[in-house]
């Protein structure tokens, strides 16, 4: 009955076909909406057997009417809502926002706002994908590597909150530049423990005996030794011959369908196309920066994976190119801290957020409010993927295929 | 070969896990020991320069002495979390006359009653609590907390500290009305009834006998805030985004690095103005519990060095 304009037996023949299981009676059941994985979101699964026939996704349980929600507050008032679609990426969320303000109002952030956004922006890119690959640890049953992640991920954490003040959701992008520079120093106890973890982490004490406290050597410190953790992790899941059983081949999403499906971030890179917003169509301080869009050929869950390992490395050249090249000067331009003035018209603006392009589509009437703001997150772009990928597959490869999508439910609903 | 280097990749994760078990264990022992990222400084606004001074977004501090209850972080809040709301301080006291106190004092059961229907009013759980809103104050007054002489009778104060309220009237519907309504049964009469936003006054009297309700603003003495209108915050609501303090034009609105901000009730969340003129280091909620033993502290002060 799920199948339209086929019958029953056209599937079972199918089924048959694929020679895996003899053919039996169809079930019909929910993976969700209590945790597929992550957040709320359901997938209505038919199997024959042990392989999926069809998958319904089933998306709308966090829908929370953000973009009604942003008619009524003020351009300002609109950014601590805006970040809530994806906590973990605030930055990539608020990013498209403000750069469609600000091309409106027709201003530009000055030099160190640039750099600063560039640097808080990779960060929360690097927390994003290493609670990635950390629950795609779980999904596969290796626990491990989800300990490692989350434990290396508090001290990017900690970088973003003494930029930003909060752990998550910082508030930290405002149309006309940043709302607060850097410290200069970070706190004497962050850096004891930083080298404390250092010594448990790698077995040796940090080099040179001392971690600066001064705030760009401190994000050196941080970006080295996460480096060296990243070559870690290698041997430690993706190398390992059991990982790459349960990913490799699974969720094989063609070069061809990527792009006819319209999918964008790691899962379109993972099937081989180069595309990133921030070499397609540069902003803010990217186009200073050196960096490479890495790519992997597979089309299957283990070269999203990868691809997410090594964008996380690439994340780090930019850190560390963004620190030594930023200049001093103000972080804002002068302008009423909580009320701004936007020129009617309409724009639209797209800005790479961990888990593909983000795009906003604002229109402004000339009031203190938007006339109308439409966002275009990148799991909702992914989302059509789903009943793409999960097809003819067993059951256990679900986990494995959801999760490599880098889905978030809140992110698709908003 | 391939079986071989198969089976040296299954091995290598045991091994690099393996050599952990030989390091020094990494955990913060929460509550005994303190999460280290945590710099002294919040986050402020400089209003001259339009930038923030980068710092944690925690709870926040108020300077009494700065604020001029302009309402503006009021404003700002109500496009993001509708958490602020401006409060006045009020006074809550009972005012008998002569004769009442004296048959008060001889202990006449209808005086006696008469006070306990309406002490017992303030103590009271309000009837209808809307959870979700500030609108009121859900608060209780115990018992009488000074007696003072003043023209004309005596005072009874409720509370030492100032009451903070939207407004007077919800105290008249909260508390005084059921206890006036029980008065009346018992042959009370209603002779004055008084209410605006900053004051409410009962007036109750029996054959010679009169009793006064009263709620009155208190002023607090700073020149620059006549009204003494001041922000109440609510952490139940607050998203700790510090566009407030970014809002406030004369920095009177700061934020500390206070986190721990759990409580057992809606109600305890709810931080009045004078409770956020506290500096964090007055309110002492952080440390080691009090119920550890000796031996489990001393594990806690040694585990560091043991290791």
């Amino acid at each position: 009955m799920l199948f339209r304009g086929e019958g029953v037996e056209v599937v079972k023949e199918k089924v048959k076909s694929l020679e895996v299981y003899e053919a039996g009676p169809m079930l019909t059941f929910s993976m969700g909406p209590q945790h597929p994985g992550t957040g709320h979101f359901r997938m209505i699964i038919t199997v024959v057997g042990d392989t999926v026939v069809r998958c319904d996704p089933d998306p709308g349980f966090v829908h929370r009417g953000e973009e009604k929600l942003c008619e009524y507050k003020t351009w300002i008032t609109n950014i601590p809502h805006l970040e809530r679609p994806a906590i973990l990426d605030a930055a990539g969320m608020i990013y498209p926002y403000v750069l469609a303000v600000e091309r409106l109002m027709d201003i530009e952030p000055p030099e160190r706002a640039k750099y600063l956004r560039v640097i808080m922006a990779e960060l929360q890119r690097i927390c994003s994908h290493l609670y990635w690959l950390g629950l795609m640890g779980v999904f596969a049953g290796h626990a491990t590597i989800y300990m490692w992640c989350f434990g290396d991920r508090e001290y990017l954490v900690d970088l973003t909150q003494l930029i930003g003040g909060q752990r998550i959701t910082h508030s930290y992008f405002v149309p006309g530049g940043v709302r607060n520079d850097a410290p200069s120093k970070v706190p004497k106890e962050l850096v004891k423990d930083f080298r404390r973890y250092y010594r448990m982490m790698l077995g040796k004490d940090y080099p040179g005996g001392e971690v600066p406290e001064d705030f760009r050597k401190y994000v050196l410190a941080v970006c080295e030794f996460f480096d060296t953790r990243l070559d870690e992790y290698y041997p430690m899941l993706l190398d390992s011959p059991l990982f790459i059983y349960r990913t490799r081949g699974v969720g094989i999403l063609k070069r061809e369908d990527a792009i006819s499906l319209g999918v964008v971030g790691p899962v379109l890179r993972g099937s081989g196309v180069k595309s990133d917003t921030r070499i397609d169509e540069p902003y803010d301080a990217y186009p200073y920066l050196k960096f490479n869009v890495p790519t992997m050929d597979g089309c299957d869950s283990y070269s999203r994976i990868m691809v997410g390992y090594y964008e996380m490395r690439e994340s780090v050249r930019i850190i560390k190119q963004a620190v030594e090249q930023m200049p001093e000067g103000p972080v804002k331009l002068k302008q009423h801290p909580v009320t701004i003035k936007v020129p009617a018209g309409e724009v639209f603006a797209s800005a790479e957020a961990a888990r593909g392009q983000c795009s906003y589509y604002i229109r402004s009437d000339g009031t203190d409010k938007p006339y109308r703001v439409k966002i275009c997150s990148p799991s909702f772009r992914n989302l059509i993927a789903i009943p793409h990928l999960i097809k003819d597959v067993r059951i256990a490869d679900i986990p494995i295929i959801y999760w490599s999508l880098n889905y978030w439910p809140v992110e698709c609903d908003r | 070969m391939s079986i071989l280097r198969d089976v040296k990749r299954t091995l290598m994760p045991i091994y690099s896990g393996l050599k952990h078990v030989f390091l020094k264990p990494y955990t913060i022992k929460w509550p005994y020991e303190r999460v280290p990222n945590l710099s002294d400084e919040g986050y402020r606004f400089d209003p001259k320069t339009g930038i923030g001074y980068p710092g944690n977004k925690g709870r926040h501090l108020l300077y009494m002495e700065k604020c001029t209850g302009c309402g503006s972080c009021d404003l700002t809040c109500q496009n993001i979390a509708e958490a602020i709301t401006m409060t006045y301080g009020f006074d809550v006291v009972i005012i008998l006359d002569e004769n009442c106190y004296e048959a008060f004092k001889g202990s006449k059961p209808e005086i006696v009653k008469a006070l306990d229907v309406i002490l017992s009013s303030f103590s009271a759980e309000p009837s209808n609590i809307q959870y979700n809103s500030l609108s009121s104050f859900f608060w209780t007054l115990t018992g009488v907390k000074q007696v003072t002489k003043v023209d004309g009778g005596y005072e009874i104060k409720l509370s030492l500290e100032p009451i903070f309220d939207v407004r007077a009237v919800e105290v008249l519907y909260q508390k005084i009305y059921p206890a006036v309504e029980r008065l009346k049964a018992t042959g009370w009469e209603l002779r004055k009834l008084e209410v605006t936003t900053e004051s409410t006054s009962v007036e109750l009297s029996k054959q010679d006998f009169t009793i006064n309700i009263l709620i009155r603003k208190i002023d607090m003495g700073y020149k620059h805030n006549r009204r003494s209108l001041f922000p109440s915050i609510d952490y139940g609501r607050c998203v700790m985004c510090g566009l407030c303090v970014d809002a406030c034009p004369f920095q009177a609105l700061e934020m500390t690095s206070e986190f721990e901000l759990s409580a057992i009730s809606r109600r305890e969340l709810i931080y009045t103005p004078t409770m956020l003129a506290k500096r964090p280091e007055e309110f002492n909620i952080t440390g080691v519990p009090p119920e550890l033993n000796v031996i489990e502290r001393m594990r806690m002060v040694f585990r560091r060095i043991i290791w």
